[in-house]
């Protein structure tokens, strides 16, 4: 039982490592993606979300960037999407993402814009600026799946949130599927360079995340 | 000495003359400018001082096209105000035929451009009704989730109330995380009132699949599916059925049986567990 209750008033934030969690899903889950609204609706609880960031690499302006279009699907969506340039033509290699992430974390916890952190990914090159959060006076919460979870994550933050158990990968219909043609459109894919697209979902009406 | 209009043609002897005030006018030899038969002019007119049957004509200004051209605001005003005035019982049938054509096709389009308005009006007000009664129809569910919450804690009060002691030892022995502790956001889940029953691979049905649409969502460690209803879900709903695409691979199919499933406040639908 954790000493730390919740409150419906804490103002929380959310900062999603997207590289963290594609390489999380395994790549068998070929009807299934995941539901980042669901993913921020799991972890807002009954609390006031005050912004959700996405933390991503992007390709040369100059050259085809796959990731573009789900960065829109997901600022559509009201996510607040930061994607650093990455060096590598296959973005294998992100620069500058896991910096950018903790700068925000850090910087809105100085500013006083959030009560509760809440950090999605096992990565441990967080953990200074959790502490750094920490002592600032909030909470900082990190969700991740058992296969990218750092231990020492889970030792450090205040709440840890098992991904592994939360309903968060959205069953595609079947009959989607065969209208669209193409099974490889809604599939998760372990490599990044072709990890979503969004081939088979147009873009839907604006409900942001409820 | 007093101006008038004339107009002036050929008389009876070939010369160039008019009329004014039913005396004959004659063109004033002596002026520079030359009246010519047909044509109208604001002339300065001399009485005949010698006989005074006839007058002498300086010509001032001639009337034609140009001259209607030139004329300013207030003097077309005042002439058509004259013509008007001189002339009414001739111009207003003319006119009243001209106008009301034009006018009756004023009024149609106007009739037409505001009954535009007003359906747009109607569709503006019949999108803001199907909204409201979406939010409304939300809220009822809510208001239902909620009344079944209160219900299910009131159950357990009494069942509390019966059994204090019993309740108590439980308490002490084993203590339950209070309900907004962080530990997995713990929550009273109910059975679900309508069962779930796995009828194909890919295939669940419940006499509680009432919508359209549903979002359906897997847990990564595929023990657990969140089933809730929304009209944007991706998830198409047929005859009370949900077809879902590599349940069979998630879940093996058997036989047809009903799965356990409960209706969670938390993620607002239901969650059914795999196995």
């Amino acid at each position: 039982m954790s000493i730390i209750s919740y409150d419906a008033n804490d103002r929380i934030m959310i900062f999603i490592d997207l590289r963290n969690i594609v390489k999380s899903v395994s790549a068998d889950s070929k009807y299934s993606r995941v539901d980042y609204v669901s993913l921020v609706r799991c972890l807002k609880g009954p609390r006031k979300l005050i912004a959700a960031y996405v933390f991503d690499s992007k390709g040369a302006i100059d050259a085809t960037d796959k990731s573009k279009r789900f960065h829109d699907y997901l600022r559509y969506k009201g996510f607040r999407v930061i994607a650093r340039d990455s060096y590598d033509p296959d973005q294998n290699v992100q620069k500058e993402v896991d910096v950018a992430m903790a700068v925000q974390m850090v910087t809105h916890a100085y500013k006083n814009n959030y009560d509760v952190a809440v950090v999605v990914s096992g990565d441990r090159d967080f953990i200074p600026a959790i502490q750094e959060v920490q002592a600032a006076g909030k909470r900082v919460e990190v969700a991740a799946f058992s296969t990218s979870k750092s231990d020492e994550m889970e030792r450090q933050c205040d709440v840890y949130h098992n991904l592994d158990k939360e309903p968060i990968l959205s069953l595609v219909n079947l009959s989607d599927v065969l209208q669209d043609g193409n099974t490889e459109a809604v599939r998760w894919n372990s490599t990044i360079g072709s990890r979503l697209t969004m081939t088979n979902t147009a873009l839907p009406t604006r409900t942001g995340i409820r | 000495m007093e101006a008038g209009v004339v107009r002036f043609d050929y008389d009876d002897r070939s010369n160039v003359s008019g009329m004014y005030h039913g005396k004959r006018v004659y063109r004033d030899n002596n002026h520079i400018l030359d009246i010519s038969p047909g044509e109208i002019w604001i002339v300065s007119l001399s009485l005949n001082p010698s006989t005074g049957q006839n007058y002498f004509a300086k010509p001032l200004k001639r009337i034609d096209g140009s001259f209607l051209y030139e004329m300013k605001k207030d003097q077309i005003d005042s002439l058509s105000k004259y013509l008007w005035e001189n002339n009414r019982t001739i111009l207003q049938p003319f006119l009243q035929e001209i106008y009301e054509s034009v006018m009756n096709e004023q009024i149609a389009k106007a009739v037409r451009e505001q009954t535009a308005s007003l359906e747009k009006t109607i569709a503006d007000l019949s999108a803001q009704i199907d909204g409201l009664n979406r939010i409304k129809e939300e809220d009822s569910k809510i208001i239902a989730a909620k009344e079944d919450e209160v219900e299910l804690l009131k159950a357990e009060l009494l069942m509390m109330e019966s059994k204090p002691s019993e309740a108590a030892g439980t308490q002490s022995s084993a203590p339950r995380p209070p309900e907004d502790s962080p530990e997995g956001f713990a929550e009273k889940l109910k059975p679900s009132k309508h069962p779930i029953i796995r009828t194909g691979p890919d295939t669940l049905r419940s006499d509680g699949f009432r919508k359209s649409r549903y979002f359906v969502h897997l847990s990564a460690d595929h023990k657990t599916l969140l089933i809730r209803d929304d009209p944007n879900g991706n998830v198409v709903c047929i005859d009370s059925t949900l077809t879902l695409a590599g349940l069979s691979t998630v879940l093996p199919f058997d036989s047809e049986r009903p799965m356990e499933s409960e209706y969670s406040p938390r993620y607002g639908g239901t969650l059914v567990t795999l196995r």
